[in-house]
Protein backbone atom coordinates (compact mmCIF):
# COMPACT_ATOMS: atom_id res chain seq x y z
CA UNK A 1 0.00 0.00 0.00
CA UNK A 2 2.81 2.26 0.98
CA UNK A 3 4.53 1.52 -2.30
CA UNK A 4 1.47 2.23 -4.37
CA UNK A 5 0.79 5.55 -2.74
CA UNK A 6 4.42 6.55 -3.17
CA UNK A 7 4.27 5.77 -6.86
CA UNK A 8 1.06 7.66 -7.23
CA UNK A 9 2.56 10.57 -5.42
CA UNK A 10 5.56 10.57 -7.69
CA UNK A 11 3.57 10.47 -10.89
CA UNK A 12 1.28 13.25 -9.74
CA UNK A 13 4.35 15.26 -8.80
CA UNK A 14 5.67 14.82 -12.30
CA UNK A 15 2.46 16.14 -13.82
CA UNK A 16 2.60 19.09 -11.49
CA UNK A 17 6.18 19.77 -12.47
CA UNK A 18 5.47 19.63 -16.18
CA UNK A 19 2.43 21.87 -15.83
CA UNK A 20 4.51 24.22 -13.75
CA UNK A 21 7.35 24.34 -16.23
CA UNK A 22 4.94 25.27 -18.97
CA UNK A 23 3.44 28.01 -16.87
CA UNK A 24 6.85 29.31 -15.90
CA UNK A 25 8.51 29.20 -19.28
CA UNK A 26 6.72 32.41 -20.12
CA UNK A 27 8.43 34.48 -17.47
CA UNK A 28 12.04 35.47 -17.47
CA UNK A 29 13.13 38.11 -15.00
CA UNK A 30 14.76 37.41 -11.66
CA UNK A 31 15.53 38.36 -9.01
CA UNK A 32 12.92 40.83 -7.93
CA UNK A 33 13.83 44.17 -6.43
CA UNK A 34 12.90 44.91 -2.84
CA UNK A 35 10.12 47.20 -4.07
CA UNK A 36 8.59 44.52 -6.24
CA UNK A 37 8.78 42.03 -3.39
CA UNK A 38 6.79 44.45 -1.31
CA UNK A 39 4.36 44.93 -4.18
CA UNK A 40 4.03 41.16 -4.56
CA UNK A 41 3.30 40.83 -0.87
CA UNK A 42 0.32 43.11 -1.36
CA UNK A 43 -1.04 41.29 -4.40
CA UNK A 44 -2.35 38.06 -3.04
CA UNK A 45 -4.89 36.67 -5.50
CA UNK A 46 -5.17 33.42 -3.57
CA UNK A 47 -5.71 35.17 -0.25
CA UNK A 48 -9.09 33.64 0.70
CA UNK A 49 -7.82 30.12 0.08
CA UNK A 50 -4.45 30.92 1.66
CA UNK A 51 -6.06 32.26 4.80
CA UNK A 52 -8.23 29.17 5.09
CA UNK A 53 -5.21 26.87 4.77
CA UNK A 54 -3.30 29.08 7.19
CA UNK A 55 -6.06 28.63 9.76
CA UNK A 56 -6.07 24.92 9.20
CA UNK A 57 -2.29 24.79 9.69
CA UNK A 58 -2.57 26.88 12.80
CA UNK A 59 -5.19 24.50 14.20
CA UNK A 60 -2.99 21.48 13.48
CA UNK A 61 -0.10 23.29 15.10
CA UNK A 62 -2.09 24.11 18.22
CA UNK A 63 -3.54 20.66 18.81
CA UNK A 64 -0.70 18.45 17.59
CA UNK A 65 2.55 19.86 16.24
CA UNK A 66 3.35 22.40 18.93
CA UNK A 67 2.57 20.09 21.89
CA UNK A 68 4.60 17.28 20.34
CA UNK A 69 7.49 19.65 19.65
CA UNK A 70 7.33 20.97 23.19
CA UNK A 71 7.50 17.47 24.53
CA UNK A 72 10.44 16.78 22.24
CA UNK A 73 12.24 19.86 23.56
CA UNK A 74 11.61 18.80 27.14
CA UNK A 75 12.72 15.21 26.66
CA UNK A 76 15.69 15.69 24.34
CA UNK A 77 18.48 17.98 25.58
CA UNK A 78 19.87 20.73 23.36
CA UNK A 79 22.91 18.70 22.35
CA UNK A 80 20.69 15.84 21.23
CA UNK A 81 18.47 18.17 19.22
CA UNK A 82 21.56 19.49 17.49
CA UNK A 83 22.44 15.94 16.42
CA UNK A 84 18.93 15.51 15.06
CA UNK A 85 19.26 18.78 13.11
CA UNK A 86 22.58 17.63 11.67
CA UNK A 87 21.05 14.32 10.71
CA UNK A 88 18.12 15.99 8.96
CA UNK A 89 20.40 18.50 7.21
CA UNK A 90 22.65 15.71 6.03
CA UNK A 91 19.81 13.65 4.63
CA UNK A 92 18.68 16.73 2.72
CA UNK A 93 22.13 17.25 1.26
CA UNK A 94 21.52 15.05 -1.79
CA UNK A 95 18.72 17.46 -2.72
CA UNK A 96 21.21 20.35 -2.58
CA UNK A 97 23.61 18.27 -4.65
CA UNK A 98 20.97 17.52 -7.28
CA UNK A 99 20.02 21.19 -7.53
CA UNK A 100 23.63 22.39 -7.63
CA UNK A 101 24.22 20.12 -10.60
CA UNK A 102 21.09 21.34 -12.37
CA UNK A 103 22.16 24.92 -11.61
CA UNK A 104 25.56 24.15 -13.18
CA UNK A 105 27.32 25.31 -10.03
CA UNK A 106 30.62 23.37 -9.97
CA UNK A 107 31.78 24.39 -6.52
CA UNK A 108 28.55 23.69 -4.69
CA UNK A 109 28.04 20.40 -6.50
CA UNK A 110 31.45 19.34 -5.28
CA UNK A 111 30.92 20.61 -1.75
CA UNK A 112 27.44 19.17 -1.28
CA UNK A 113 28.52 15.80 -2.62
CA UNK A 114 31.55 15.54 -0.38
CA UNK A 115 29.80 17.04 2.61
CA UNK A 116 27.18 14.28 2.39
CA UNK A 117 29.85 11.64 1.90
CA UNK A 118 32.09 12.84 4.72
CA UNK A 119 29.26 13.38 7.23
CA UNK A 120 27.65 10.05 6.43
CA UNK A 121 30.91 8.10 6.55
CA UNK A 122 32.77 9.89 9.34
CA UNK A 123 29.99 11.75 11.14
CA UNK A 124 28.09 8.62 12.19
CA UNK A 125 25.47 8.75 9.48
CA UNK A 126 25.23 12.53 9.57
CA UNK A 127 24.82 13.01 13.32
CA UNK A 128 28.00 15.05 13.43
CA UNK A 129 28.67 17.83 10.95
CA UNK A 130 32.35 17.07 10.44
CA UNK A 131 32.34 18.49 6.92
CA UNK A 132 31.98 22.01 8.26
CA UNK A 133 35.18 21.53 10.28
CA UNK A 134 37.12 21.19 7.09
CA UNK A 135 35.96 24.03 4.82
CA UNK A 136 33.30 22.02 3.09
CA UNK A 137 30.15 23.83 4.05
CA UNK A 138 27.89 23.94 1.00
CA UNK A 139 25.02 26.36 0.59
CA UNK A 140 21.71 24.61 0.99
CA UNK A 141 19.71 24.95 -2.16
CA UNK A 142 16.41 23.70 -3.52
CA UNK A 143 14.44 23.49 -6.72
CA UNK A 144 12.71 26.79 -5.99
CA UNK A 145 16.16 28.40 -6.19
CA UNK A 146 16.90 26.48 -9.36
CA UNK A 147 13.73 27.73 -11.03
CA UNK A 148 14.51 31.30 -9.93
CA UNK A 149 18.07 31.06 -11.26
CA UNK A 150 16.68 30.08 -14.64
CA UNK A 151 14.40 33.09 -14.61
CA UNK A 152 11.11 31.94 -13.11
CA UNK A 153 9.09 34.50 -11.17
CA UNK A 154 7.80 33.60 -7.74
CA UNK A 155 4.17 33.65 -8.88
CA UNK A 156 1.42 34.11 -6.33
CA UNK A 157 1.95 33.64 -2.64
CA UNK A 158 0.72 30.23 -1.62
CA UNK A 159 0.15 28.61 1.75
CA UNK A 160 0.62 24.87 1.55
CA UNK A 161 -1.32 22.53 3.81
CA UNK A 162 1.00 21.43 6.65
CA UNK A 163 4.09 22.81 4.88
CA UNK A 164 3.23 26.48 5.39
CA UNK A 165 4.31 29.63 3.50
CA UNK A 166 5.38 29.20 -0.12
CA UNK A 167 4.78 30.56 -3.60
CA UNK A 168 3.61 28.85 -6.76
CA UNK A 169 7.24 28.53 -7.86
CA UNK A 170 8.52 27.33 -4.50
CA UNK A 171 5.61 24.94 -4.12
CA UNK A 172 6.50 23.30 -7.43
CA UNK A 173 10.11 23.29 -6.29
CA UNK A 174 9.08 21.56 -3.12
CA UNK A 175 7.34 18.82 -5.09
CA UNK A 176 10.43 18.23 -7.20
CA UNK A 177 12.70 18.17 -4.17
CA UNK A 178 10.53 15.59 -2.45
CA UNK A 179 10.54 13.48 -5.60
CA UNK A 180 14.33 13.47 -5.85
CA UNK A 181 15.06 12.66 -2.20
CA UNK A 182 17.09 9.52 -2.81
CA UNK A 183 16.20 7.69 0.38
CA UNK A 184 12.61 7.40 -0.81
CA UNK A 185 13.84 4.91 -3.36
CA UNK A 186 15.63 2.57 -0.99
CA UNK A 187 13.89 -0.62 0.05
CA UNK A 188 15.10 -0.05 3.59
CA UNK A 189 13.04 3.10 3.87
CA UNK A 190 9.81 1.63 2.63
CA UNK A 191 8.48 0.15 5.85
CA UNK A 192 7.43 3.32 7.54
CA UNK A 193 10.97 4.61 7.97
CA UNK A 194 10.39 7.37 5.44
CA UNK A 195 7.27 8.44 7.31
CA UNK A 196 9.31 8.47 10.50
CA UNK A 197 11.93 10.59 8.80
CA UNK A 198 9.32 13.03 7.49
CA UNK A 199 7.93 13.33 11.03
CA UNK A 200 11.44 13.96 12.35
CA UNK A 201 11.96 16.64 9.72
CA UNK A 202 8.72 18.38 10.63
CA UNK A 203 9.35 18.32 14.39
CA UNK A 204 12.96 19.43 13.91
CA UNK A 205 11.82 22.36 11.76
CA UNK A 206 9.15 23.38 14.28
CA UNK A 207 11.67 23.13 17.09
CA UNK A 208 14.22 25.29 15.28
CA UNK A 209 11.57 27.95 14.78
CA UNK A 210 9.91 27.61 18.17
CA UNK A 211 10.60 31.10 19.48
CA UNK A 212 10.09 32.84 16.16
CA UNK A 213 6.71 31.27 15.46
CA UNK A 214 5.47 31.65 19.02
CA UNK A 215 6.52 35.29 19.04
CA UNK A 216 4.73 36.08 15.82
CA UNK A 217 1.53 34.56 17.14
CA UNK A 218 1.85 36.41 20.40
CA UNK A 219 2.75 39.86 19.10
CA UNK A 220 1.49 40.19 15.55
CA UNK A 221 -1.78 41.97 14.83
CA UNK A 222 -2.21 39.78 11.75
CA UNK A 223 0.06 36.70 11.81
CA UNK A 224 -0.96 35.72 8.27
CA UNK A 225 0.52 38.95 6.84
CA UNK A 226 3.59 38.77 9.04
CA UNK A 227 4.45 35.25 7.87
CA UNK A 228 3.72 36.16 4.27
CA UNK A 229 5.88 39.28 4.23
CA UNK A 230 8.68 37.61 6.18
CA UNK A 231 8.71 34.56 3.94
CA UNK A 232 8.74 36.56 0.70
CA UNK A 233 11.53 38.87 1.87
CA UNK A 234 13.68 36.07 3.19
CA UNK A 235 13.21 33.93 0.12
CA UNK A 236 14.11 36.83 -2.11
CA UNK A 237 17.29 37.53 -0.15
CA UNK A 238 18.19 33.83 -0.28
CA UNK A 239 17.72 33.73 -4.04
CA UNK A 240 19.81 36.83 -4.60
CA UNK A 241 22.56 35.16 -2.58
CA UNK A 242 22.19 31.90 -4.53
CA UNK A 243 22.47 33.71 -7.86
CA UNK A 244 25.54 35.59 -6.66
CA UNK A 245 27.20 32.44 -5.25
CA UNK A 246 26.55 30.47 -8.43
CA UNK A 247 27.96 33.23 -10.62
CA UNK A 248 31.10 33.49 -8.48
CA UNK A 249 31.51 29.71 -8.52
CA UNK A 250 31.18 29.59 -12.31
CA UNK A 251 33.65 32.43 -12.72
CA UNK A 252 36.22 30.71 -10.54
CA UNK A 253 35.76 27.56 -12.58
CA UNK A 254 36.31 29.57 -15.77
CA UNK A 255 32.85 29.08 -17.29
CA UNK B 1 15.41 30.11 10.88
CA UNK B 2 16.41 29.29 14.42
CA UNK B 3 19.28 31.67 13.95
CA UNK B 4 16.94 34.31 12.71
CA UNK B 5 14.85 34.33 15.85
CA UNK B 6 17.77 34.94 18.09
CA UNK B 7 19.35 37.36 15.72
CA UNK B 8 16.13 39.28 15.59
CA UNK B 9 16.12 39.60 19.36
CA UNK B 10 19.73 40.55 19.46
CA UNK B 11 19.25 42.95 16.61
CA UNK B 12 16.41 44.66 18.35
CA UNK B 13 18.38 44.84 21.53
CA UNK B 14 21.35 46.29 19.74
CA UNK B 15 19.11 48.86 18.20
CA UNK B 16 17.65 49.50 21.54
CA UNK B 17 20.34 49.74 24.05
CA UNK B 18 22.53 52.68 24.27
CA UNK B 19 21.87 55.03 27.12
CA UNK B 20 24.06 57.67 25.60
CA UNK B 21 23.94 58.78 22.05
CA UNK B 22 27.41 58.23 20.69
CA UNK B 23 27.47 60.11 17.48
CA UNK B 24 27.76 63.84 17.58
CA UNK B 25 27.99 66.48 14.89
CA UNK B 26 27.77 65.62 11.22
CA UNK B 27 28.22 61.88 11.01
CA UNK B 28 29.97 59.89 8.32
CA UNK B 29 30.16 56.15 7.75
CA UNK B 30 32.77 55.92 10.44
CA UNK B 31 30.45 57.42 13.06
CA UNK B 32 27.57 55.25 11.92
CA UNK B 33 29.65 52.15 12.38
CA UNK B 34 30.93 53.30 15.78
CA UNK B 35 27.39 54.15 16.88
CA UNK B 36 26.07 50.69 16.02
CA UNK B 37 29.08 49.07 17.65
CA UNK B 38 28.54 50.92 20.88
CA UNK B 39 24.83 50.04 20.84
CA UNK B 40 25.82 46.40 20.55
CA UNK B 41 28.33 46.53 23.35
CA UNK B 42 25.90 48.28 25.68
CA UNK B 43 23.22 45.70 24.91
CA UNK B 44 25.55 42.87 25.76
CA UNK B 45 26.61 44.66 28.95
CA UNK B 46 23.03 45.09 30.16
CA UNK B 47 22.06 41.55 29.35
CA UNK B 48 25.18 40.02 30.84
CA UNK B 49 24.87 42.02 34.07
CA UNK B 50 23.91 39.33 36.53
CA UNK B 51 23.46 41.73 39.40
CA UNK B 52 20.58 43.41 37.65
CA UNK B 53 17.14 41.97 38.49
CA UNK B 54 15.08 40.88 35.50
CA UNK B 55 12.59 43.72 35.86
CA UNK B 56 15.38 46.30 35.94
CA UNK B 57 17.00 44.79 32.89
CA UNK B 58 13.71 45.02 31.09
CA UNK B 59 13.32 48.67 32.12
CA UNK B 60 16.82 49.59 30.93
CA UNK B 61 16.35 47.83 27.63
CA UNK B 62 13.00 49.52 27.11
CA UNK B 63 14.48 52.92 27.81
CA UNK B 64 17.40 52.40 25.46
CA UNK B 65 15.06 51.16 22.76
CA UNK B 66 12.96 54.30 23.09
CA UNK B 67 16.09 56.49 23.06
CA UNK B 68 17.70 54.99 20.00
CA UNK B 69 14.91 54.02 17.66
CA UNK B 70 13.19 56.72 15.64
CA UNK B 71 9.77 55.54 16.80
CA UNK B 72 7.65 58.42 15.40
CA UNK B 73 9.21 58.00 11.94
CA UNK B 74 8.81 54.22 11.96
CA UNK B 75 5.24 54.62 13.19
CA UNK B 76 4.41 56.83 10.20
CA UNK B 77 6.29 54.58 7.78
CA UNK B 78 4.47 51.40 8.75
CA UNK B 79 1.11 53.07 8.12
CA UNK B 80 2.13 53.67 4.51
CA UNK B 81 -0.38 55.58 2.42
CA UNK B 82 -2.96 55.45 5.22
CA UNK B 83 -1.02 58.05 7.20
CA UNK B 84 -2.17 60.86 4.94
CA UNK B 85 -5.81 59.89 5.06
CA UNK B 86 -5.93 59.83 8.86
CA UNK B 87 -7.22 62.88 10.72
CA UNK B 88 -4.72 64.76 12.94
CA UNK B 89 -6.56 63.43 15.97
CA UNK B 90 -6.24 59.82 14.72
CA UNK B 91 -2.56 60.35 13.91
CA UNK B 92 -1.90 61.56 17.43
CA UNK B 93 -3.79 58.70 19.07
CA UNK B 94 -2.13 56.20 16.76
CA UNK B 95 1.41 57.41 17.45
CA UNK B 96 0.81 57.27 21.17
CA UNK B 97 -0.51 53.69 21.02
CA UNK B 98 2.17 52.68 18.54
CA UNK B 99 4.95 53.81 20.84
CA UNK B 100 3.60 51.84 23.79
CA UNK B 101 2.97 48.84 21.56
CA UNK B 102 6.38 48.76 19.93
CA UNK B 103 8.23 49.18 23.21
CA UNK B 104 6.31 46.48 25.09
CA UNK B 105 6.18 44.28 22.02
CA UNK B 106 9.94 44.19 21.54
CA UNK B 107 10.91 44.54 25.16
CA UNK B 108 9.02 41.31 25.78
CA UNK B 109 11.49 39.61 23.49
CA UNK B 110 14.54 40.93 25.31
CA UNK B 111 14.02 38.66 28.26
CA UNK B 112 14.37 35.59 26.10
CA UNK B 113 17.66 36.65 24.65
CA UNK B 114 20.94 35.71 26.24
CA UNK B 115 23.87 37.52 24.69
CA UNK B 116 25.89 37.05 21.51
CA UNK B 117 29.05 38.33 19.84
CA UNK B 118 28.97 40.35 16.66
CA UNK B 119 31.43 41.59 14.05
CA UNK B 120 30.74 44.61 11.87
CA UNK B 121 31.53 43.65 8.29
CA UNK B 122 30.80 46.80 6.31
CA UNK B 123 29.20 50.23 6.33
CA UNK B 124 27.46 51.72 3.35
CA UNK B 125 26.42 55.32 2.84
CA UNK B 126 22.91 55.29 1.35
CA UNK B 127 22.27 59.00 1.20
CA UNK B 128 23.45 62.29 2.69
CA UNK B 129 22.53 61.19 6.23
CA UNK B 130 21.54 57.51 5.96
CA UNK B 131 23.82 54.53 6.47
CA UNK B 132 23.60 50.75 6.50
CA UNK B 133 25.88 49.03 8.97
CA UNK B 134 26.17 45.29 8.30
CA UNK B 135 27.25 42.72 10.81
CA UNK B 136 27.56 39.01 11.37
CA UNK B 137 26.09 37.95 14.64
CA UNK B 138 26.70 34.82 16.66
CA UNK B 139 23.36 33.69 17.95
CA UNK B 140 24.78 31.77 20.87
CA UNK B 141 22.75 28.86 19.59
CA UNK B 142 24.63 25.57 19.36
CA UNK B 143 26.04 24.88 15.93
CA UNK B 144 24.13 27.73 14.30
CA UNK B 145 25.67 29.81 11.55
CA UNK B 146 26.28 33.50 12.26
CA UNK B 147 23.36 35.59 11.06
CA UNK B 148 23.57 38.61 8.75
CA UNK B 149 22.07 41.68 10.40
CA UNK B 150 21.88 45.14 8.81
CA UNK B 151 21.24 48.25 10.84
CA UNK B 152 19.82 51.21 9.02
CA UNK B 153 20.66 54.43 10.81
CA UNK B 154 20.00 58.08 10.12
CA UNK B 155 21.75 61.11 11.55
CA UNK B 156 19.62 64.09 12.32
CA UNK B 157 20.83 67.33 13.85
CA UNK B 158 23.93 65.58 15.11
CA UNK B 159 22.29 62.58 16.76
CA UNK B 160 21.88 59.12 15.29
CA UNK B 161 18.81 56.93 15.37
CA UNK B 162 18.06 53.45 14.15
CA UNK B 163 15.13 53.24 11.75
CA UNK B 164 15.27 49.64 10.52
CA UNK B 165 16.85 46.31 11.35
CA UNK B 166 17.17 43.75 8.57
CA UNK B 167 17.80 40.15 9.63
CA UNK B 168 18.76 37.74 6.85
CA UNK B 169 16.94 39.91 4.35
CA UNK B 170 13.82 40.43 6.46
CA UNK B 171 13.23 44.09 7.25
CA UNK B 172 11.40 44.86 10.44
CA UNK B 173 9.62 47.93 9.12
CA UNK B 174 8.62 46.29 5.82
CA UNK B 175 7.15 43.33 7.67
CA UNK B 176 5.31 45.52 10.11
CA UNK B 177 3.96 47.67 7.29
CA UNK B 178 2.53 44.55 5.62
CA UNK B 179 0.95 43.53 8.90
CA UNK B 180 -0.59 46.95 9.57
CA UNK B 181 -1.73 47.48 6.00
CA UNK B 182 -3.67 44.22 6.06
CA UNK B 183 -5.73 45.63 8.93
CA UNK B 184 -5.94 49.16 7.54
CA UNK B 185 -7.17 47.87 4.18
CA UNK B 186 -9.76 45.69 5.77
CA UNK B 187 -11.00 47.54 8.82
CA UNK B 188 -9.48 51.02 8.98
CA UNK B 189 -7.40 53.03 11.38
CA UNK B 190 -9.65 52.97 14.44
CA UNK B 191 -9.57 49.17 14.50
CA UNK B 192 -5.79 49.26 14.15
CA UNK B 193 -5.47 51.62 17.12
CA UNK B 194 -7.77 49.39 19.21
CA UNK B 195 -5.76 46.30 18.31
CA UNK B 196 -2.48 48.03 19.22
CA UNK B 197 -3.90 49.03 22.57
CA UNK B 198 -5.20 45.58 23.40
CA UNK B 199 -1.91 43.89 22.40
CA UNK B 200 0.04 46.21 24.68
CA UNK B 201 -2.40 45.52 27.47
CA UNK B 202 -2.16 41.75 27.12
CA UNK B 203 1.66 41.95 27.11
CA UNK B 204 1.49 43.99 30.29
CA UNK B 205 -0.82 41.48 31.95
CA UNK B 206 1.49 38.62 30.89
CA UNK B 207 4.54 40.44 32.28
CA UNK B 208 2.86 40.88 35.67
CA UNK B 209 2.11 37.19 36.04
Amino acid sequence: MRRISTTMFHSSTKCLVIAGMLALSACSHAPQSAASVEQASQDDPLEPMNRAIFQFNQAVDTVALRPVTQLYREVVPEKGRELVSNFVDNLNMPVSFFNSVVQLDPENSFKSFWSFFVNTAFGVGGLFDVASEIPLKPRETDFGHTLAIYGADAGSYLVLPLLGPSTVRDGIGRGVDIAVEPYRYFEYFQDGADTAFTATQVIDARSRNMTLIDDVFRTSLDPYSTFKSGYLQRRNAEIRKAIEARRASQERAGF
Amino acid sequence: MRNVTLALFSAIILGATSVFSVAQAAAGSEQASKYVESLGNRAIAIIANEKLPKVQKQKQLEKSFADNVDIPWVGRFVMGRFWRTATPEQQKRYLKEYETFVITHYASRFAEYSGGKFTITSTRKDSENEFTVSMKMETGDQGAEPVAVDYRVRSNAGSMKVFDVIVEGVSMITTQRAEFNAILNDKGIDTLIDKLASKSLSAEVAAKK
